[in-house]
This record gives C-alpha cells, sequence and structure tokens, in this order.
C-alpha cells in the first residue's frame, strides 16, 4: 500500500483517533496515549494494515511534554508508518506494546533507562544501558551534557 | 570396527581442509616482521596531524569545528596588529584522525603525516604542541 | 543424600568470545541452560546526546564508532537519512563509489564474523585466512580515504574523495582473487564434520520468532524471510545492479553461516556491476547550502571564504521535519530517526542499532541450549557491541 492509501486507510479506520501530523517524507501519526495497545493490535493483525515488525521505538523530549515514537512496518506489504503518542511529562506513563510486538522489550527499557518513560505491563522494566543506581535520564533536555556522576563506577 | 563409507567421506572432507592448509603453505608469505620491516602507508594516510606555523590565518575554525575538541589555539596580536597564533596544540590521544580539520583548513596549514607508532608512556608526551608538532615524532620503545 | 540446584555462570565481559563487553548471566541447570540475561551497557558513551550538540556534518565521525567493523556501512546510513532530510541528493558518480566501498565493507565485516566464529569453536585456520584477506580490503580502504577501520570517507552531499589512481586496478585484482578465497573457507568449513556437528541445528530461529523479535539482516535472511532493504526500498544504485538475496531454510546457526558467505559473493556482484556502470564527473554536490567551496579559489573569491566559514560555523538547517531511512548494513538494518527543529542542530537522533534488536532474542534462543553452545549462538548472531551500547 502506498503512503496515500494508507492515510486514506488509516482515517477511515479510525476516525478522530488518529491525527496525521506529517505526509512528506514520511508519514506520521498521532494517536491519544489511552488507545495505544488497542490501536496497535488493531494495526498488527488487521490484514490491511498488517504491521507486523516494530523497527524502532524511542522518545523525544519536547520541553513541555513527551513523545513516544514507534516506527512500524509490514513485511508483507511493504508499507512503512510512524506512529506517536503524546505523553505528559509530569506523570511520563504509557502502555508497554511488548505483548504485541516482543522486539518493543529492550526498546522501551531503554526509553525507560534514557527518558524516564514508565511502561505499564512491561516484563521487565530496569535500567538496561545505565548502571541500576544511576541518577537522572541523560537524554531528557533538561539534563546536561556535562553532567558526570559523583560516584565513580 | 569396520570403517564404513561414512567415515571414508568425512576423512575426506576433513582431507579436503588440510588441502587448503597444504597449498597456502607454498605460497608466498603475506606478514611483515614489524618492528623490523615496516610498511610505507598510502600517500592518503592519515596519521599524527601536523601543523604549518608559516601557513595558519589563526581562523581558529579547526578547533571550533573538530568533534573530539582536540585542538586547543591561543590567539592574540603580532607586531604589526596582525591575528596571529600564540599557542597551538593537538592532543593525539583526543584525536581520532576523522581528517575533519586538515579538510576545512582554508589555507591548508593542517595535513595528515604517515606516523602512525604514537604509543606514549605519559599523557601529556601525547600532547603535541608548538614546536613538537614539525618534524617526526619520536618513536617510543617500551622500557 | 543428593541434592541438586541451579549453578549461575557469568560469561565475560571479559570473555574473548562474547566479541566485545557482553556480559551473560547464564543459570545452568548441568550443562543445560534454564535463563539468560544479557547485561549491556559497559561501552555507552552517549553518542545520542552528543548528537544533539553537534551539526550534521560534524556527527559524521562518531557514527564510525556504531559498528567499527563497518564504519563505511555507518557512515553511508547516516549520510543518506541526513540527505533525506535536506531533501538532496547525491551525484551519480558518488552513488557508485558509496556503495562500491560500502559492499567491501559488508565483505570484511563478513569475514570477521565468520573467521573470530571459527575461533571460537576452535577451527584456527580460518580465522588466519580470512584476516588475510580482510587485510587486502583494508588495504584498499587505507588507498582511497587513508584510515583502515575508521573511514568517515562519506559526507552529506557526496564522498570526500574519488578513487585515487591505481585503485580500481588493485580493486580488480581483490575480485579476481576474492571468490577462490571464499571456495577455500567454504572447503575447510560447509562439509567440516566438527563444524556441521557444532552449527547444524543449533540455535534454531523460527521465521515467525525472527519477525516479531525485529531481527534484520543475514540473521532474519536465514530464517527463510525474505526481507533486503537493498532491495525492497532500493537506495542508491542498487536497483541498476543484479543481484540474489541469499535465503536460509531452517534457521540454525549453519544457515547464518551459509547467508553470510554467499552474501560475499554477491557483493563482489555487485562491485563488479557497479565498477563497469561507474560513470564520470563529479563526487561532491555543487550546492551552496550544504557543500564546501572549493579551496582552490580562495585567496581571491571572498563570497566563497565567507560561504566556507558560514557552512562550518552555523552549519545547515533543514526544515523541520522527522524522518526515519533505514539501509541494509551488514550486521542489518541500521536506522536513524532523526527529528529536525529547524536549527543546524538534530533535536533528536536515534540509532536503530541492529546489533542491540537482533541481541534480545539470545534469551529465547539460549533456553534449553547446552552451554558449549553458547558461544557458538552468539557468534552466529554476530553482534558489535559499540552498536549494541552506542
Amino acid at each position: 500500500m502506498g503512503p496515500r492509501e494508507l492515510q486514506a486507510e488509516l482515517k477511515k479506520s479510525f476516525g478522530d483517533l488518529i491525527n496525521i501530523v506529517q505526509e512528506e517524507p514520511d508519514l506520521v501519526a498521532e494517536i491519544p496515549a489511552s488507545e495505544v495497545l488497542n490501536i496497535a493490535g488493531i494495526l498488527k493483525n488487521d490484514r490491511r494494515f498488517n504491521f507486523d515488525f516494530l523497527v524502532s521505538l524511542t522518545a523525544v523530549d519536547r520541553r513541555d511534554h513527551l513523545e513516544v515514537v514507534y516506527v512500524l512496518r509490514s513485511l508483507k506489504e511493504r508499507h512503512q508508518l510512524i506512529l506517536k503518542v503524546k505523553i505528559d511529562a509530569a506523570w511520563p506513563e504509557v502502555p508497554s506494546v511488548a505483548s504485541v510486538w516482543p522486539a518493543a522489550n529492550w526498546d522501551e527499557r531503554e526509553v525507560y533507562d534514557l527518558f524516564g518513560i514508565r511502561f505499564t505491563g512491561h516484563p521487565n522494566l530496569k535500567r538496561i544501558l545505565l548502571p541500576d543506581d544511576w541518577e537522572g535520564h541523560p537524554l531528557r533536555k533538561d539534563y546536561p551534557v556535562d553532567k558526570r556522576p559523583e560516584k565513580v563506577f | 570396527m569396520a570403517l564404513g563409507l561414512k567415515d571414508i567421506g568425512l576423512a575426506m572432507e576433513l582431507i579436503r581442509g588440510i588441502g587448503v592448509t597444504v597449498r597456502h603453505f607454498f605460497q608466498p608469505t603475506v606478514t611483515i616482521h614489524y618492528p623490523k620491516q615496516r610498511r610505507e602507508p598510502y600517500p592518503r594516510f592519515r596519521g599524527l596531524v601536523r601543523w604549518d606555523k608559516e601557513k595558519c590565518a589563526a581562523c581558529v575554525l579547526c578547533a571550533h569545528y573538530c568533534p573530539v575538541k582536540a585542538i586547543q589555539i591561543v590567539t592574540g596580536e603580532g607586531k604589526e596588529g596582525q591575528k596571529e597564533v600564540l599557542y597551538y596544540q593537538i592532543d593525539a590521544a583526543r584525536c581520532m584522525y576523522c581528517g575533519l580539520c586538515s579538510e576545512i583548513c582554508p589555507v591548508g596549514a593542517l595535513s595528515h603525516s604517515p606516523y602512525y607508532e604514537l604509543a606514549v608512556y605519559e599523557r601529556q608526551d601525547a600532547v603535541y604542541a608548538q614546536e613538537r608538532l614539525a618534524g617526526e615524532p619520536p618513536i617510543i620503545r617500551y622500557r | 543424600m543428593i541434592t541438586t540446584q541451579e549453578f549461575h555462570v557469568n560469561l565475560g565481559p571479559q570473555h574473548p568470545s562474547t566479541h566485545g563487553v557482553l556480559k551473560l548471566n547464564l543459570v545452568l541447570d548441568g550443562e543445560y541452560i534454564v535463563d539468560c540475561e544479557p547485561v549491556l551497557g559497559q561501552l555507552h558513551r552517549g553518542m545520542e546526546k552528543m548528537a544533539e550538540g553537534m551539526h550534521y556534518g560534524q556527527f559524521i565521525p562518531l557514527t564510525d564508532r556504531l559498528d567499527y567493523l563497518a564504519s563505511a556501512a555507518n557512515n553511508l546510513a547516516y549520510v543518506l537519512a541526513v540527505e533525506k532530510l535536506m531533501g538532496v541528493e547525491a551525484p551519480e558518480r558518488a552513488k557508485y563509489i558509496r556503495v562500491i566501498i560500502t559492499e567491501l565493507q559488508r565483505i570484511a565485516s563478513h569475514l570477521v564474523a565468520i573467521g573470530t566464529w571459527g575461533l571460537d569453536l576452535g577451527a584456527w585456520t580460518v580465522m588466519l585466512y580470512t584476516f588475510r584477506d580482510r587485510e587486502m580490503v583494508l588495504d584498499l580502504f587505507e588507498m582511497y580515504c587513508g584510515a583502515r577501520l575508521t573511514l568517515n570517507c562519506f559526507r552529506v552531499g557526496g564522498t570526500t574523495y574519488d578513487f585515487p589512481p591505481g585503485f580500481i586496478e588493485k580493486l580488480k585484482e581483490f575480485l579476481d582473487v576474492f571468490p577462490r578465497r571464499v571456495d577455500d573457507y567454504e572447503a575447510l568449513l560447509t562439509r567440516n564434520p566438527i563444524w556441521l556437528s557444532r552449527t547444524k541445528d543449533v540455535g534454531v530461529i523460527s521465521a515467525e520468532d525472527a519477525v516479531a523479535y525485529g531481527l534484520t539482516g543475514p540473521n532474519l535472511r536465514a530464517s527463510g524471510v525474505n526481507w533486503d532493504i537493498r532491495r525492497v526500498y532500493p537506495y542508491e544504485i542498487y536497483d541498476r545492479v543484479e543481484f540474489d538475496v541469499p535465503l536460509g531454510s531452517r534457521g540454525d546457526a549453519f544457515d547464518r553461516y551459509m547467508v553470510r558467505i554467499q552474501e560475499m559473493r554477491q557483493s563482489c556482484r555487485i562491485i563488479k556491476q557497479a565498477l563497469e556502470q561507474l560513470p564520470p564527473g563529479e563526487v561532491m554536490l555543487d550546492l551552496p547550502t550544504i557543500s564546501l567551496p572549493d579551496k582552490r579559489q580562495f585567496p581571491n573569491n571572498f563570497p566563497a571564504v565567507v560561504r566556507h566559514f558560514h557552512l562550518l560555523v552555523q552549519g545547515y538547517a533543514p526544515q523541520e521535519k522527522e524522518i526515519y531511512l533505514g539501509v541494509e548494513n551488514p550486521k542489518g538494518e541500521l536506522g536513524f530517526y532523526i527529528v529536525s527543529d529547524g536549527s543546524a542542530y538534530p533535536y533528536r537522533l536515534k540509532i536503530r542499532a541492529p546489533s542491540f534488536i537482533n541481541l534480545q532474542i539470545l534469551p529465547k534462543v539460549l533456553k534449553g541450549a547446552l552451554l558449549a553452545d553458547v558461544v557458538c549462538i552468539l557468534a552466529s548472531l554476530d553482534p558489535v557491541l559499540g552498536e549494541v551500547d552506542r
């Protein structure tokens, strides 16, 4: 499916829940945090979308809010979609999609590690790259680049 | 224990593997005896960065653009009021030999030398400043 | 009275067969593995945070340090991502040069993968031969750009250098010799009974699991999934050259070995065709917004000097948008997700590292395997820790 057809199909299936924010060069859509698991399940299992491959899961700190970004792909239909979820910086919590795409497991741990976003329902949510007792979340914009830990590991 | 057809097949495969070794045994060696023999690097080889005081225009572009900030420059006013470099140093321990500085230098004052044996015992020996930036760097042998 | 209990073994981070600083916490029941937990992050350098404080052009040498066995391929992925963000395209000759260098890099990377894998399983000879032939590739790189491992040779809008005189002859010499060398590795390994018993039916990954866990590259294709980004979303000149995508059928370690061997032959084929089609022309785009002016006109042409300084001090700023671009690296799909806020610095740069995601399936594959096979399975997934930890 081409990006235009995919966009039309997404609008038809989800209506107001989905909000297309960018068309060129990559299709980017935004969905509310409460519907993540629901929409992810449909996107994966529905024959029209068939997004069976989670390419990447990451987050962006927009200063006033956080965004969780899912890059999805269908190996059969060969289309690609970037899905975004806006979440509150004060209470960063979003449902985990590790049950839909097992590939999300380590990516979600990485986002938890570097951004401090909690993924509810994740099987093993703990830090992956940094030591367990590291303070702060380095990829947040308010974390200074030159900050060094007081404790030497 | 009688040898079956399968065992002979397996032995054949092992002999084929040994055949490769034997064939290579009679080919010329590709290795060199390193400290005694040395291979000449190719002309574009990116070794230790050298700085030419005569050519330098003191524009500080290299220090600004270096991704790992291995270059330090102090500029000041010369005798005739022109901008001049007072101090220049390259920290070879920080430098990652990416070649960006010599690529962007507008006057060609920075270049890559073919020197690559840069191991030192003390950290400060890896800092190449002022007069150490010309000529051959000393090769430090193990004690 | 006899009691049994589970036994904990730490493999790594200083174990030679973990191919870097990977630590595996293994729980054993006798010789069998009950549970495995990889411990990552010992090589974490915060690349993504560093990128936020650098110009787009300044980050290129740091991408060398991701998968340090395939640095040119990382350069290509990053450069293509920034080109997509800027909406520019490199000149034809540069595209061919990039493909030739990255395919050479793929050969070099697979040679290390197979050589060290053989070394891990006790086949010393293969490692010596693969490293000898990798040396020929590295010599070509040194001739082309002056570095052997961390090349840093591609730029946004082209490449730094054209091929030096004598390079193409040397490359052709390598292409003549190399297929015979691959035959030698095959003679040593492919039907060797010891190699077969160590790799056949070891670490089987089904096609469904491979897709669900996000595997890419040779590891995915060994499970029989026909997915090669060079074929599906052709970038550069891959739509103009003929090559096969080698596939496995069972998804065991032996299939992953065979896929790598055949990919090296296909890379040779791609380079041969690219050399035939290599067009003359410029290797760097002449676009005032991104490419540096020619230095030869410098002292006199004042506007060019101003442009030179402006580009290096201010940088170039793409429009406000976000893109994802993945390319087929030797290890799998290396992707860059870049968010631009309209300034000269990336607002967010996420590296989708293939080794990191490929390693994720390890605990699942290792469950029930023998302790002696851990080394084999790990080597068959071919992780590079510089990329896992970033």
